[in-house]
C-alpha cells in the first residue's frame, strides 16, 4: 500500500512538473486517436446510415457480422496490418511499419464496425423517414443525408465517442504497428506497459492518471454538450 | 409531353430544383400533373394495391375515402413516387413538378416551429431576409406566430399537423398529396387546416375518412377499397333537392335525384343538396316494422362481401343503392342473401347534409 501511494505521489508530482516527455507522449496520442477517430467515423457514417435507411436481403447478416467484428481482438487487428505492411510485405515498399500512420490504420480497422454498428443503432429508428421528409421538402441526396445524422446526432456522436474511447486506450495495435518509439509512435498505452516492465510505477501511475483524466474529459464534455443541445 | 418517370424517390430529380421563384411557368389549370397507370403495390398476404388509371391536373381537387386498410396510403405514396410500384405501371410527373406531402403522423425536425417552417426556403440558399418573411408570413396562416421559438417537440398534435402542413405549402408546391390531414384535430386546427387547403392553389389529392370534408373541399371523391377504386358514390352520398314544405307531411326532407324521398332532421338550404348515411346506421330487416325510425324503403339485396366479420350490403331501392355494414351474425341470423327483398330503415337524424 506504501508503495502504490508513493508511485502516486511520484506520479503527480510528474504531471504538475509538466514533463516534456510525458506531454510529447500524450500529444502523440491525442494525435493519433484523434486521426483514426476522424477517418473512421467518414467511413463508417455513410454505410450505417444506408444501412439504417434500407431494407436489403442479407440485412441481417451484415448486422450481426458487424456486431461479432465490434469484439475482434486488438492484437488480432495488428496482426494482420503487420502481415501486409513489414518491409517484405505486399505493402512494405510504403515504410509504414512503426510510424503513427501504421497505429492510425489499424485503429480505424479496429473501430469501423464499432462506429458503424453503434451508429446504425442510432439511426435505424428514425432514418428513412427523416430521409424521405427531408427529400419531399427538396432536399438533394446528400443534404437529407446530413439532416438524418444530425436528428440523430445524440446517438452518432455517442458512436463516434465510443470509438474515440476505445482507441485511446488499446494498447495491442499501437504496440503491434508503433512499435513504441520514443518521441515517436508511443503512446499513453504503449508507455505504460514499457514503464511498468522496467519498474517506473511512478511514470507508469502519472500516465494511467492522465489516461483517465482524458477519457473522463472527453466524456464529460460530450455529455455536456448534448445536454446543452437538448435543452 | 415533357414528363419524367418517378422511379422512386432516389431517382427523382429534387423537386425544387428549379426553386419555387424561378420564375417557371405555373402549369396552366387542367394541366397533367401526375399521371399513373396501371401502377400496383402488392402486399403478400393480404391484396394489391392497384391504380388502374390516375391523373391529377393543376387545379383539380379529389379525395381519396376509404376505410382503414383500404390502400389509401399506399396510393398516396405510390402517387409520389415514394413507393417502387410493381413491374409494368408508370407514374409520370410533369418536369420539375413541386410536389407536396403530407404524412398521417408528419416528422417535425429536432429545433423550433420557425427552424422547421425555414428548411425548404434554406435549401433553396435564398436570401435570410426572404426566408425570414416568408416564414412570418406563414407562421401567421397556421395560427403559430406566437410559439415561433417554441421546440417542435413541445407542440400538441393539431399544431404540428398544421407546422407539417405550413412547412409543406411554404415552398408554394404545385401538387399536393395529403393523407389524413383531417385526422385527430382540434376544431382550431381543422378549420386553419381546412382554410388553408381550400385557399391553395396547389392541386390536391387527399386521403380522408371524413366525408363532408372530402365534399367540402373536394370537386371529385374517390372511393376505395381493397386496394381499388370502386365505381359510384362512396358510402351513401345522395344528390337531390330539397323538398319545399307542404301543408301536412312535417319535418324536413330530401328527394334523391333517384327519386327516393328521405326525411332529414335538420331542414336543408333551398335547392341542390347532397347528403350522405353513414352504412352502419342503416338498419335492415326482412320486413317492415313500426319504429321512431322516419325513413323506411323496400328493396333488394344487390351485393354483399363480407369484410373483417361484417357483411357490406348493397340495397337496392327504387332509384338508389345503399350501402349497409351488418355483422356476420346478423347477416346469418336473418337469413339474408342476394335478390332477398329486404326493408332498409334509417333516422332522419342519421342523414347528414354535405
Amino acid at each position: 500500500m506504501d508503495f502504490l501511494l508513493h508511485s502516486l505521489g511520484d506520479a503527480l508530482r510528474l504531471i504538475a512538473a509538466f514533463d516534456r516527455d510525458l506531454l510529447g507522449i500524450v500529444a502523440t496520442t491525442l494525435r493519433v486517436a484523434v486521426a483514426s477517430t476522424a477517418i473512421a467515423a467518414l467511413l463508417a457514417l455513410p454505410p450505417a446510415l444506408l444501412i439504417a435507411r434500407r431494407e436489403f436481403p442479407g440485412k441481417p447478416l451484415v448486422l450481426s457480422l458487424l456486431r461479432s467484428a465490434m469484439a475482434i481482438p486488438t492484437v488480432l487487428i495488428g496482426l494482420l496490418v503487420y502481415a501486409f505492411i513489414a518491409r517484405n510485405a505486399p505493402l512494405g515498399g510504403m515504410r509504414l511499419l512503426f510510424t503513427p500512420a501504421a497505429i492510425v490504420i489499424g485503429q480505424v480497422l479496429l473501430i469501423l464496425p464499432l462506429i458503424t454498428a453503434l451508429a446504425h443503432a442510432a439511426l435505424q429508428q428514425r432514418a428513412a423517414l427523416v430521409y424521405e421528409e427531408a427529400r419531399l421538402l427538396g432536399a438533394s441526396p446528400r443534404a437529407a443525408s446530413w439532416q438524418v445524422l444530425v436528428e440523430s446526432r445524440l446517438g452518432v456522436t455517442t458512436a463516434v465517442a465510443a470509438g474515440f474511447g476505445r482507441v485511446i486506450s488499446e494498447v495491442g495495435i499501437a504496440l503491434m504497428l508503433g512499435g513504441n518509439i520514443r518521441g515517436s509512435t508511443r503512446t499513453i498505452t504503449t508507455a505504460i506497459t514499457l514503464e511498468t516492465s522496467q519498474g517506473n510505477f511512478a511514470r507508469a501511475f502519472a500516465l494511467g492518471l492522465v489516461l483517465l483524466a482524458l477519457v473522463v474529459l472527453i466524456h464529460l464534455f460530450l455529455r455536456l454538450r448534448n445536454e446543452a443541445r437538448a435543452a | 409531353m415533357d414528363m419524367a418517370a418517378a422511379e422512386g424517390i432516389l431517382a427523382r430529380a429534387p423537386s425544387s430544383a428549379a426553386g419555387p421563384d424561378s420564375g417557371r411557368t405555373p402549369p396552366e389549370a387542367g394541366a397533367p400533373l401526375i399521371a399513373a397507370q396501371g401502377l400496383s403495390f402488392a402486399y403478400p398476404p393480404h391484396f394489391t394495391i392497384e391504380i388502374a388509371s390516375f391523373t391529377l391536373r393543376a387545379g383539380e381537387r379529389t379525395a381519396l375515402v376509404g376505410r382503414n386498410g383500404s390502400g389509401k396510403t399506399t396510393w398516396l405514396r405510390l402517387l409520389a413516387g415514394l413507393e417502387r410500384p410493381g413491374p409494368g405501371g408508370c407514374c409520370r410527373h410533369r418536369a420539375g413538378l413541386r410536389l407536396g406531402f403530407l404524412r398521417q403522423n408528419p416528422y417535425l425536425f429536432s429545433g423550433t416551429v420557425g427552424g422547421n417552417l425555414a428548411y425548404p426556403l434554406a435549401l433553396l440558399r435564398l436570401p435570410r431576409a426572404e426566408i425570414a418573411s416568408r416564414v412570418a408570413a406563414m407562421l401567421e396562416r397556421i395560427e403559430l406566430a406566437p410559439l415561433a421559438r417554441r421546440r417542435s417537440d413541445e407542440l400538441s398534435g393539431g399544431e404540428r399537423k398544421r407546422l407539417a402542413l405550413g412547412r409543406a405549402l411554404i415552398g408554394k408546391p404545385e401538387a399536393l398529396l395529403l393523407d389524413e390531414p383531417d385526422a385527430h384535430l382540434d376544431r382550431r386546427s381543422r378549420s386553419v387546416i381546412e382554410g388553408l387547403l381550400s385557399t391553395s392553389p396547389a392541386a390536391l389529392l387527399f386521403a380522408t375518412h371524413d366525408l363532408r370534408f372530402a365534399h367540402r373541399l373536394a370537386r371529385e371523391v374517390l372511393h376505395l377499397r381493397a386496394g381499388r377504386l370502386v365505381p359510384g358514390t362512396p358510402e351513401n352520398v345522395l344528390s337531390g333537392r330539397a323538398v319545399e314544405p307542404s301543408g301536412t307531411s312535417a319535418g324536413a326532407r330530401i328527394r334523391t335525384s333517384g327519386g327516393l324521398t328521405i326525411r332529414v332532421g335538420h331542414p336543408p338550404e333551398p335547392g341542390e343538396a347532397r347528403v350522405t348515411i353513414d352504412p352502419r346506421s342503416l338498419v335492415v330487416s326482412r320486413e317492415a316494422f313500426d319504429s321512431s325510425m322516419q325513413n323506411q324503403f323496400p328493396g333488394r339485396i344487390a351485393a354483399a362481401h363480407e369484410e373483417n366479420g361484417n357483411v357490406w350490403l348493397e340495397i337496392a331501392l327504387a332509384g338508389e343503392v345503399l350501402t349497409a355494414i351488418v355483422s356476420r351474425g346478423s347477416y346469418e341470423r336473418l337469413g339474408l342473401n342476394l335478390g332477398l327483398p329486404v326493408v332498409v330503415s334509417f333516422k332522419a337524424n342519421a342523414v347528414e347534409i354535405l
